[in-house]
């Protein structure tokens, strides 16, 4: 089923809706579940969730991109449970590492008393990836996106694990340095 | 912001970014060969990709010895569509997912005369919207938003860069009013090899878009024959996937590839380019693809990744 053919379903406030989303996009969601969690019975509810999710949020929502729109939010929806089990020390290691390594991204300057504005971060996040060559791009994605291990990138794209690490590294770098000139406070 | 918040906001980076990935973690094996494969191939495929589409915008701008009329106002032209295939299971692939019609129409909202509809498709069009809401789509790219706007901010935001938009395409208001019909085939009613499908047009404006013929990305679409007898003109088309001379063996990896040209038929001017190319590739689409009897304005050019654009300001 096409994807307008979903939304339709989302508009007619038809419950076969969830169904075909499921079957269109549920391996999809799944994965992304899966990468941030490492945990079958969390990924799983996360999944379950972001149908429920896309429910409330279609209409009046018209996504552009049903993909992306479904990934963005298993993404949101893992990252909660993920902080919720962090909370409760119940482990998440991985995603955990991921998510502390993109850290080293943010300026110095951006505390809680200087608001950033988040429309601003995403464009200069976007414009960022748009410049990055393909290899670099495709692995922060995994890196930073799906939360996957350095081991599984490094296994996936034929290379050694510390030339992930170093090309993870580097842009890192390059995104601190990104977005201190671009001054977004 | 604190690491979690920072982590969150890179979840809504452009899709575009995250289903290229998903798509090397879904395959088998590792990435890198396919992806070395890909790049090989990108220039040989873009080929292929602007061969389908130049046929089908070449048909649409009169070129290729092919003239369509604007019709009048309360004028009809008919058509027939013959799809030529002997492949049915190819065609039937063909009209998953990506295949799609798009064209683009005045808006005449007293009247009723503005109609589109290959027999195969849905009676009604599956999504239908005006030239604006198009450019708001550009601009909510251009702003990195992956959805409508919904704080009043954000709203404000998104209308001045739709305005600037707008602007850029050398659009006015009545103009952007202009309401275009997306039709989707459903792969339950792909259309059959050799059977003739009925195509009206009607009282269409000077400024249209045709995005596909008809086929997904990556097809080769070839227009074989065109003959007309009395009012009625047949299209014989050919959708394939076979290689052509100098082309690659295999047009699979051409899928992520999706261009659509906007021009004026009347001017002969390309007005802009958009597509899920980086903005180098769309470019040189833009200058390839120039109507060659006129000048071609590039005073104003503003280029994006993702979901890319080349807007292109008149003169």
């Amino acid at each position: 089923m096409t994807d307008s053919l979903i939304l339709q379903l989302y508009w007619a406030r038809s419950e076969k809706a969830i169904e075909e989303s499921q079957n269109r996009y549920g391996p999809f969601c799944y994965r992304v579940a899966d990468g941030i969690l490492r945990d079958p019975l969390d990924a799983e509810e996360s999944v379950n969730d972001t149908w429920l999710s896309a429910w409330n949020a279609i209409p009046p929502a018209r996504p552009l991109n049903l993909k992306g729109f479904f990934g963005a939010l298993t993404r949101r929806i893992s990252i909660r449970r993920l902080r919720e089990k962090t909370a409760e020390k119940r482990g998440g290691g991985e995603a955990l590492a991921a998510i502390d390594e993109l850290a080293e991204c943010i300026p110095a300057r951006w505390n809680t008393e200087q608001a950033v504005e988040t429309k601003e971060v995403l464009r200069a996040l976007n414009a960022f990836l748009a410049a990055l060559p393909e290899t670099e791009r495709d692995l922060f994605v995994a890196r930073y996106w799906y939360g996957l291990p350095v081991a599984e990138l490094a296994d996936k794209w034929g290379l050694r694990k510390n030339t992930v690490l170093t090309k993870l590294r580097r842009t890192r770098l390059r995104l601190l340095k990104q977005l201190e000139k671009e001054e977004l406070l | 912001m604190n690491k979690f918040q920072f982590f969150e906001s890179f979840g809504e980076i452009d899709p575009a970014f995250v289903t290229a990935v998903d798509e090397l973690l879904a395959g088998e094996g590792p990435a890198r060969p396919a992806f070395r494969r890909k790049k090989v191939l990108g220039a040989a495929l873009l080929a292929a990709v602007l061969a389908a589409l130049l046929t089908a915008t070449a048909y649409a701008a009169g070129l290729f010895q092919l003239s369509v009329q604007v019709p009048q106002r309360g004028e009809t032209q008919s058509y027939s569509l013959v799809i030529v295939e002997p492949d049915g299971e190819l065609l039937r692939q063909t009209a998953e997912e990506t295949a799609g019609l798009i064209l683009h129409f005045d808006s005449q909202r007293e009247g009723t005369l503005c109609a589109f509809r290959p027999g195969w498709l849905p009676v009604e069009p599956t999504r239908a919207e005006s030239l604006e809401e198009k450019a708001g789509d550009l601009a909510r790219a251009r702003l990195g938003m992956a959805f409508p706007a919904s704080g009043e901010r954000e709203q404000a935001q998104e209308a001045a860069e739709t305005e600037k938009v707008l602007e850029e395409m050398g659009l006015s208001a009545e103009e952007a009013a202009r309401w275009s019909v997306w039709c989707e085939a459903d792969p339950a009613q792909g259309p059959e090899p050799g059977i003739p499908y009925q195509m009206a047009l009607s009282n269409c404006s000077d400024l249209y878009e045709l995005d596909l013929l008809i086929g997904s990305d990556g097809d080769a679409v070839e227009l074989l024959k065109d003959e007309t007898a009395g009012e009625e003109r047949t299209l014989w088309i050919r959708v394939s996937k076979e290689p052509r001379p100098g082309e690659p063996e295999s047009a699979d990896a051409l899928f992520p590839y999706q261009v659509a040209l906007r021009f004026s038929q009347a001017e002969g001017w390309l007005l802009s380019v958009t597509g899920t190319l980086d903005a180098e590739t769309l470019g040189k689409i833009a200058e390839d693809t120039e109507i060659r009897q006129t000048a071609f304005p590039t005073e104003s050019q503003r280029t994006e990744r993702g979901f890319g654009s080349v807007l292109l300001a008149r003169g």
